[in-house]
């Protein structure tokens, strides 16, 4: 428990301390991303006292001697409740700190339980008052809805109970409208939407709930609050940053004005409901201002960064804060949510925390890509360059295995992936750009590359990988930005294939095959051929 | 009559005024198809209009009659813009619509019988 309260608030005071330094060198997606993995690792081991007792069921009594599964309290050190008539004269002392525990343990259950159902509360008013907005029928309304089909509906519709634009909702997400917009400005009106719909498409709302909950789980702690503070103005900055990836920085202007328009009209009424807020508005505005060209390095370095402080923290079962905690955690011993289980006295400990580290994506991810796209000095024959600079700055990662000089790892045999091969197989000795041409410092990914790098992390991560390897890709994309002229509409591609993945393989296929499109436009492949791929410079 | 009312609470009286007295169930029905409104909703939007007095329940199947006639709802919203926008005044409010090219010669007679009637 304390280990995990140790490793957050690492992780959000070294996430204060990069969003305050480096706020305009990176892509303000990052931070998102930091509050998203800080969120997870304090939600995720509170499922573990429920889980627990099967998972130890399971797995664990095989590892303990002379412990039937059944009397799994065996080993714990008994929690004596702090009654009289139970706790021994002899232990006086012991009672007094156990009554202790029982008087935060209560205050802080009061406390989150108070905070909840104050946030639902204020939620659910919004909610139902939402409930009686109107649709909206006009031409332009129509046309984007058609434009942007999801494969959850999404509902435009205006009230006159609100003063600006907000979205709410999961499988049939809204947008709101205020009554009274001009209908007719469509540019204005093309921002507001785009803006909403970015939200829409990465669960933003779902997003804000789950910081909420953190909130109302680690009410106590500061860094928290500032957290949900921070992340909230980060999912907001990060989808004005794709409002403008998507029509360009051109627009930068106009899109400040519909904010500050926007925001003269009124501020939010709920805590949850992504939209403008007036508060907000002026640093959205001069976040705009000072957008700068992004810096590949400094966005790997900084989530290098927050994902040390969380192992430093958190990935070393035999380090001393972890010795640290278990004696900490000794008071804190409740029956049925054993935090510590020493599995046949040999010292291991086998903590949530550490089966948790066990199964961190990103690490082997990391590997996943290098293996599959062998590093520079592993390659002589190919001589690829392929990010250099981000194999360079990347502290964190683990050592590098042995090179695989041979062509990459083939996606794993799920038989819709070597349906797809089949239409377009891998060719021997893998695309990479002939040195001869090569005139960037980055290498980068080609439509074919970055196919099997979907169809592998997909496969073998799920959702997590992917998210990880999307913005690894986005990266790549970012170095593509100097470089070409369709750089924003691929990363907008993107986005929209991590969005689609989330769903089907399919779509995954059919969204890559859009990207292979736009490389080609944009000069990235002079040639596709779905047999053998080639491709350089233009 | 000095109700503020939303645009959720318009659309119900919009209702009442176009066909007359509906009772309840038939106006979730006509409102769950126009606006998509669940019944809940739509009850709840009636129960602030009664709380209003724009409606009036009567019978016991919740015959819901509008109180209020379109005309008073307008004459009330016009007032209030006019004194919002036009410091009270209808005469800057008529120059502002017949500079902005909105009107038509037609409406323009219209308008000059309407004064001459008032005078």
């Amino acid at each position: 428990m304390l280990e995990i309260l140790l490793s957050a608030s690492a992780m959000i005071a070294v996430g204060i301390l990069i969003r305050f330094f480096a706020m305009n060198w990176l892509p303000k997606r990052i931070f998102v991303v930091i509050w998203g993995l800080v969120s997870v690792r304090l939600l995720v081991p509170f499922s573990f006292p429920v889980t627990f007792d099967v998972w130890q069921l399971l797995n664990l009594p095989a590892l303990r001697t002379g412990v039937t599964p059944g009397v799994v309290g065996g080993p714990y050190v008994p929690f004596q409740l702090p009654w009289p008539d139970v706790v021994p004269p002899s232990a006086v002392v012991e009672q007094v700190a156990l009554s202790w525990t029982v008087v935060i343990t209560g205050v802080w259950v009061v406390g989150s339980v108070l905070l909840a159902l104050y946030l639902v509360a204020t939620h659910y008013r919004f909610r139902r008052k939402m409930r009686t907005s109107l649709p909206v029928e006009h031409a332009y309304i129509t046309a984007f809805c058609l434009k942007h089909k999801l494969r959850r509906s999404i509902c435009i519709r205006q009230s006159d109970q609100i003063r600006s634009p907000l979205t709410y909702g999961v499988l049939r997400p809204t947008i709101l409208l205020p009554a009274g917009m001009d209908f007719e400005d469509e540019e204005k009106l093309s921002y507001v939407l785009t803006h909403e719909l970015i939200h829409v498409k990465r669960f933003d709302y779902v997003w804000k709930l789950v910081f909420a909950a953190v909130l109302c789980i680690y009410w106590f702690n500061p860094l928290v609050w500032l957290m949900y503070v921070l992340a909230n103005r980060d999912i907001e900055l990060s989808c004005d940053e794709a409002v403008l990836k998507r029509f360009g920085q051109k627009v930068r202007a106009a899109y400040g004005l519909t904010l500050l328009d926007m925001a003269e009209r009124k501020r939010t009424l709920s805590f949850v409901g992504s939209g403008f807020s007036k508060h907000m508005v002026a640093e959205r505005i001069r976040v705009l201002t000072k957008a700068k060209r992004k810096s590949v390095v400094g966005a790997v370095v900084a989530l290098a960064l927050v994902i040390g402080a969380m192992t430093a923290f958190a990935a070393s079962p035999d380090g001393p804060v972890h010795e640290r905690t278990d004696r900490a955690q000794s008071h804190f011993n409740i029956p049925g949510a054993p935090l510590e289980v020493d599995a046949d006295d040999s010292g291991i400990q086998y903590s949530p925390a550490d089966i948790l580290n066990d199964l961190t994506v990103r690490d082997e991810l990391v590997t996943e890509v290098r293996e599959g796209f062998p590093s520079p000095e592993a390659d002589n024959a190919n001589e690829t360059a392929y990010d250099v600079d981000v194999e360079d700055a990347d502290p964190a990662s683990p050592p590098e295995e042995a090179p695989d000089t041979e062509e990459p790892t083939p996606p794993e045999p799920d038989p819709e992936t070597e349906a797809s091969r089949t239409t377009a197989p891998v060719s021997e000795g893998f695309p990479y750009p002939d040195p001869a041409h090569r005139t960037q410092t980055f290498t980068r990914l080609s439509a074919s590359e970055f196919e099997t790098l979907v169809v592998n992390a997909n496969g073998r991560y799920g959702i997590h990988g992917l998210e990880s390897f999307m913005e690894r890709a986005s990266w790549s994309a970012e170095a593509n930005y100097g470089a070409r002229a369709d750089a924003s509409e691929f990363e907008f591609y993107l986005i929209e294939l991590r969005d689609k993945l989330w769903v089907t393989y399919e779509d995954a296929v059919w969204v890559t095959t859009n990207l292979a499109q736009v490389n080609l436009r944009g000069g990235m492949l002079t040639q596709m051929n779905i047999g053998t791929i080639n491709h350089g410079p233009a | 009559m000095k109700a503020q009312l939303f645009d959720s609470e318009l659309k119900v009286m919009d209702i009442l005024w176009r066909v007359g007295d509906t009772t309840a169930k038939e106006l979730a029905r006509m409102l769950g198809e126009q606006v998509g409104w669940s019944k809940t909703t739509t009850y709840t939007v009636i129960k602030k209009c009664v709380d209003k007095g724009v409606i009036e329940r009567r019978g016991t199947d919740f015959l819901c009659h509008a109180r209020i006639s379109k005309n008073e709802v307008r004459e009330q919203e016009a007032k209030k813009f006019v004194d919002k926008m036009f410091d009270g005044s209808t005469d800057l409010l008529v120059a502002s619509l017949i500079n902005s090219n909105k009107m038509s010669p037609e409406q323009l007679q219209n308008l000059r019988k309407l004064l001459e009637g008032l005078e």
